[in-house]
């Protein structure tokens, strides 16, 4: 076992970060916080510089661990152009890689992933969006919400109902739904709590019109690409957690040092930093172990679980701790934004409840008696 | 008395939730609306504690902090509103334009800020007729007045102050300001030592605010509960999230039964400690069962996750209590290392 990344992911590391304190300064991020707005221009410069690179995976997670220390509304950001992507790349066809992923990659065109609907988050199998194939085109009609980049992306991969089934997680399909298809209408939300710089919507399909040819994999089978697309994507938002519980507690110690080292603080400052330290790394380790199944093409649910929920509620009890510990210097710094940031990860990609029934219903145990 | 108590808590819960409950989202971005001020002041809620020869209310503090927890359900801002007006008047009950403030026409505040959790307020200069210096994290400090102190004394200064505000996380229905003084037009209140005692009088008061955060939250939770529907059934029927429920309010009714059974600096400062623990754990667990919507303005849910969090880094520094709680405990002082 090696617990180190190696040379070149710490060179990639290195120039994220550079990236990342360069372009996420405290003015940025307060501006983009406030004013609920997307990082466009950021983003084109992170694109043309090559900092992110998408053929490896390690270095995706890398990235967004490293991005999410410094803001995670300005980080995540940086990050969801691609949102959904494997999406395709697992289940779609050549003809739907070339034309829809080729755009996002080389910064042509922003995507995102459309599963939630008002009446549920959590209970995927029961979302109400209907996809009915006339001649050579489906037609869908329904709404989804809280869709991350649902007022700026080119196109989603969304889940619909094509057919009613005895069970309910069967007779779902994804298709690839084109913002400029009529009947198309978005609606930025407004008043996050946190991830402010991220954009997020409420989208409604009225008649649209949605060639056969956008249909990803086969019908029926939309449930399980989605469920598979999370198994990996829950691995990325636990980097997220992890990037942001470390500039908290990285800020947190900073904070507390221009009074002296931190041996002169009160004991149970001191136990608390070491818990928030201890709590950071089980996180992280949870994080690349759950990381290293998935991208040896072995996943283990179970674990990608464990390392969302852990991450996140890592992410939360960090940033409480940190503002008890800082006080008022923590409340009037950046830890404040970043209070607000974390909450979002025991929410969004499967909120800690459903990852705990994951993690019992996925569980492997031996026969010890 | 108990039934005059009751009495009491009823009226000022059907005013809050008429009154206040109507508008709670709406202060969150424009602030408390100065007809809801008049409102609140009509009802008695500003001098509460005030003789009736002095034009308050003549309730014992029983009967405040009723007010201010049954208010801090549907606005912990317009609860710590009404904290800061009546802490302006305890201290300073012949104010000058005392009228306009209780008749809620103006804001007064006091500068708590030296006393929030590592604070490092630099004292205000007091000299040649003139009080001048810098606060930082004045919590409303656009008021017209404002009580403030150099160290020693206490001030109540009403004009020459040039306040900036600034974002903050929770209590937005007042500014949070960096405040610039520079004033001839101020009085002198009093000993630093009278406000420094009023807020340690406060724990009750404190831990009533703490009380209906997590009160108010959580009972919006239980509702959501109720009609919130995942895998065919309302969230209230899985163990998981009922236990959370029920855990959150088993620990509110025992605080709140304690609070308003006991008196002494002992039984308030546990009151404090223990209602600013339920405050941040309730507020979680209240946005956690509404989930993404929990998540948004428009629900009226994260502003309780954001003020218990920032009412705990203004009322944190627990040394005052941990003093008083170690006598009784241990028989000395503890806990300093």
């Amino acid at each position: 076992m090696n617990f180190e990344l190696d040379e070149a992911q710490r060179e990639f590391r290195k120039k994220v970060e550079d990236f990342a304190r360069r372009e996420f300064t405290e003015e940025e991020a307060t501006k983009y916080d406030l004013q609920e707005k997307y990082p466009e221009e950021v983003v084109k410069r992170m694109l043309k510089e090559g900092v992110f690179d998408y053929s490896n995976p390690w270095n995706i997670l890398v990235a967004t661990e490293a991005l999410c220390k410094y803001d995670a509304g300005m980080g995540i950001s940086m990050l969801v152009p691609f949102f959904g992507n494997e999406v395709i790349a697992l289940f779609g066809n050549d003809d739907q890689k070339k034309k829809y992923l080729g755009r996002v990659f080389s910064g042509q065109a922003k995507m995102g992933l459309a599963v939630t609907e008002p009446g549920g988050g959590s209970d995927v199998a029961n979302i109400k969006t209907t996809a009915v194939k006339e001649g050579d085109h489906y037609v869908l009609n329904g709404s989804k919400m809280f869709i991350t980049n649902g007022d700026i992306a080119d196109f989603f991969v969304l889940l619909a109902r094509t057919s009613v089934e005895k069970k309910k997680h069967q007779g779902m399909s994804v298709f690839i739904v084109e913002r400029n298809f009529e009947g198309f209408k978005s609606n930025k939300i407004h008043g996050k709590l946190g991830v402010r710089a991220t954009d997020t919507a409420e989208i409604t399909l009225e008649n649209v019109k949605v060639p056969a040819e956008n249909l990803v994999g086969e019908p029926g089978r939309g449930f399980y690409y989605i469920m598979t697309f999370f198994d990996i994507s829950r691995a990325y938002v636990a980097a997220q957690a992890l990037g942001i519980a470390e500039g908290i507690l990285e800020r947190a110690v900073n904070i507390l040092q221009k009074d002296g080292p931190i041996t002169s603080q009160p004991e149970r400052v001191q136990f608390t930093i070491a818990d928030m330290a201890t709590r950071i790394e089980a996180a992280k380790l949870l994080t690349y172990e759950a990381a290293s199944f998935i991208f040896n093409f072995n996943p283990n649910p179970a674990v990608t679980s464990m390392a969302k929920a852990y991450a996140a509620e890592t992410a939360v009890y960090v940033s409480r701790k940190a503002m008890e510990i800082t006080g008022i210097d923590g409340l009037s710094s950046s830890i404040e934004r970043s209070f607000r940031d974390a909450k979002i990860m025991e929410i969004w990609e499967g909120t800690s409840e459903i990852e705990k029934l994951v993690i019992a219903r996925m569980l492997k145990v031996g026969d010890t008696q | 008395m108990m039934e005059e108590y009751e009495i009491l808590r009823n009226t000022v819960r059907e005013f809050s939730s008429k009154e206040i409950e109507a508008v709670s989202k709406d202060i969150e971005i424009n602030g408390i609306p100065r007809s809801l001020k008049e409102k609140i002041a009509a009802q008695g809620f500003l001098g509460a504690t005030l003789p009736a020869e002095k034009g308050g209310s003549g309730l014992d503090e029983k009967g405040y902090m009723i007010i201010l927890e049954e208010t801090a359900k549907a606005s912990p801002s317009v609860s710590m509103w009404i904290f800061l007006t009546n802490l302006y008047l305890k201290i300073h009950p012949d104010a000058n334009g005392k009228q306009d403030i209780l008749s809620g026409k103006i804001d007064v505040t006091v500068d708590l800020s030296p006393y929030y959790l590592r604070s490092k307020a630099q004292p205000l200069k007091v000299a040649g007729g003139k009080i001048s210096g810098k606060r930082a994290n004045v919590i409303n400090g656009t008021a017209s007045s404002i009580i403030v102190s150099d160290g020693s004394s206490i001030y109540a200064v009403g004009s020459g102050m040039h306040a900036v505000n600034k974002n903050h996380l929770g209590l937005r229905g007042m500014d949070l300001s960096d405040v610039d003084f520079d004033s001839s037009t101020y009085e002198k209140v009093g000993s630093e030592e009278k406000l420094r005692t009023e807020l340690k009088n406060s724990d009750g008061e404190i831990a009533a605010i703490f009380l209906g955060v997590a009160d108010g939250t959580m009972a919006k939770a239980a509702d959501y509960s109720k009609v919130r529907t995942a895998f065919d059934h309302p969230l209230k029927d899985y163990t998981p999230i009922f236990d959370e429920i029920v855990a959150a309010r088993t620990q509110i009714e025992l605080i709140r039964y304690y609070l308003y059974g006991n008196q002494g600096e002992y039984a308030k400062a546990l009151s404090k400690i223990k209602a600013k623990e339920i405050a941040l754990l309730a507020t979680r667990s209240s946005l956690q069962i509404h989930g993404g919507y929990g998540y948004i303005h428009d629900f009226g849910i994260e502003k309780y996750y954001r003020d218990a969090m920032a009412l705990a880094v203004y009322f944190g520094d627990d040394s005052w209590e941990n003093g008083i709680i170690s006598e009784v405990v241990i028989g000395e002082r503890g806990g300093i290392i």
